[in-house]
């Protein structure tokens, strides 16, 4: 099993609205990252609950969908990506109006083995 | 015999059969993923189980040789004497046997409306029992005094199209004592959730609507013109009782929500079932705008008392049923069916005052039975599961299986 000769690597975690995720993708190069992967999550912040309609009345839920981007870099170009990132998300806020769907968190943290298998 | 009435009848029979699974998805629409296949196969299970009861059993009490006015005897039992000659008294042009086919339909989906109070936290083998004794004790009684030659509701001179207070009033009533007797689920009150498949909730209502032409037309038990019209008022007032729904969501500053569409247009259905085959368009019309009325308030009121009766079947069929049966001492009229009797609105007063003591007889009647029924079986066999199996869900804890496998 091949073991990458690179032992320092960061794992980024993007947590934004879903609408924000094509600008972000555009704005990554893909070679930069040994890892790139979508989940979708549900995430409870600041910006508080949301109203839904129930047959009478209405319910709160507190949990709000998101997309979670998920990148393994090598530890060296974490600072250009973590750029890459602000700036795409940031390029994209454009209204007070989209303010609180534009809100989003960048999670870095050290990784001690990317292990890679099953390619060349 | 008429070859066009038996098969209007068949095909109706069939309609009403898929109600009882659309009751199923309809509920289980609204619940958490992890209790979607138990609160279906309650709905199911009411299939398989009150077949058997009402061939055995059930419908010689509901509807063989009449005993003091109360309920059938058992001579008819095993369908003893029901075969293929038409039995005149209820229905001349068709066979005894198809007849009992469609009542048997009616006797399934009631209990089956029931498990929507008590979703959730049910354990699955109490409740079979439970159903079996409701139908047996509370179902086969109602039946015969409303619809049994001898029935004394009936003698009363009590009009019940289509089962609006047989199969609405108390199953709904059925739902609001269990709501009482049995505990509230733990997160009642505590965790809001969302409901787990708005689409499949839809596609009940839909599923319902379509067989409910079946459950109100056939109930004109021939291939005819008053089965026409029953269709008729019964599409009307599950739309305007569905507008209805939207106007209230607006009065209130909501969104036109989905699931108010398909509760305002079970709501209407419900309403307009006792009173399809007795009263006009126009009438069809106000049964369904007041019915979503009188069960949107209810609703509110069942979360102000704070019962758990978890999707509102008290609310939804018992208040609309209990309208419905209302509206019908109201809006009958024998230009509409010469078999019928005129209301109260065309100059006749005894048809209200008969409908009035039938609602309040099924009222008093399916509450005390359904709190003694359920006491009891609930002494002996909890029916509600332990904490550990409500959080896992019951669909693990109670059938072993998970509605959507993950991978």
């Amino acid at each position: 099993m091949p073991v990458s000769k690179l032992n320092k690597y960061k794992r980024i975690e993007v947590l934004v609205n879903e609408v924000q995720l094509e600008g972000l993708k555009q704005a990554l190069d893909p070679t930069t990252c040994a890892l790139m992967e979508i989940t979708p999550v549900k995430v409870r912040s600041e910006q508080g609950g949301l109203q839904l309609e129930w047959r009478a009345g209405t319910y709160t839920i507190d949990f709000l969908h998101k997309a979670k981007l998920t990148l393994v870099v090598p530890a060296e170009l974490t600072d250009r990506v973590m750029n890459q990132i602000l700036t795409a998300c940031r390029g994209q806020a454009t209204t007070e109006a989209t303010h609180a769907l534009e809100a989003g968190y960048v999670l870095v943290s050290d990784l001690e083995q990317v292990v890679v298998f099953g390619s060349n | 015999m008429n070859p066009g009435d038996i098969a209007w009848l068949l095909f109706s029979a069939s309609l009403v059969m898929l109600m009882t699974p659309a009751v199923g998805f309809f509920y289980g629409g609204m619940v958490r993923r992890k209790n979607l296949l138990s609160t279906i196969m309650l709905s199911f299970a009411a299939l398989l189980l009150i077949t058997l009861q009402w061939v055995y059993f059930g419908y010689s009490l509901a509807f063989g040789p009449d005993v003091a006015h109360l309920i059938g005897d058992l001579s008819w039992a095993g369908l003893k004497h029901v075969g293929l000659a038409p039995f005149t008294d209820y229905a001349a042009a068709v066979p005894h046997l198809a007849f009992m086919l469609f009542q048997m339909k009616f006797a399934i989906i009631t209990p089956a409306l029931i498990s929507g109070a008590i979703v959730e936290r049910i354990r699955f083998t109490s409740f079979l029992v439970f159903m079996l004794l409701w139908t047996t004790l509370v179902y086969d009684p109602m039946a015969h005094w409303v619809w049994g030659v001898g029935g004394w509701l009936r003698n009363l001179g009590a009009l019940d199209f289509a089962g609006g207070t047989v199969v609405h009033i108390t199953s709904g009533v059925a739902a609001l004592a269990m709501s009482i007797v049995l505990r509230k689920r733990k997160t009642y009150g505590n965790i809001e959730f969302e409901p787990y498949s708005i689409p499949l909730t839809l596609l009940g209502a839909v599923l319902l609507w379509f067989g409910w032409f079946g459950f109100n037309g056939g109930s004109a038990l021939g291939a005819n013109g008053l089965a026409v019209h029953a269709i008729i008022t019964t599409n009307v007032a599950a739309a305007s009782a569905a507008l209805t729904w939207l106007v209230l969501g607006q009065l209130r500053k909501g969104r036109p929500s989905v699931i108010g569409v398909a509760t305002g247009s079970v709501v209407g259905l419900v309403a307009i079932t006792p009173a399809c085959g007795f009263v006009d368009i126009n009438a069809a019309f106000w049964i369904g705008v007041v019915g979503a009325i009188v069960s949107y308030l209810s609703i509110k009121l069942t979360k102000r008392l704070k019962l758990d009766d978890t999707l509102d079947v008290w609310a939804c069929h018992g208040m609309a049923g209990t309208w419905g049966a209302l509206a019908t001492g109201l809006f009958a009229s024998k230009a509409v069916n010469p078999a019928g009797v005129d209301g109260l609105f065309y100059g006749n007063s005894s048809l209200f005052v008969a409908q009035v003591i039938s609602v309040a007889i099924a009222w008093v009647f399916s509450f005390t039975m359904t709190w003694l029924i359920a006491t009891v079986v609930n002494a002996i066999r909890p029916l509600t599961v332990d904490e550990p199996a409500e959080a896992i869900g019951l669909d693990i804890a109670q059938h072993g299986e998970e509605a959507y496998a993950s991978l």
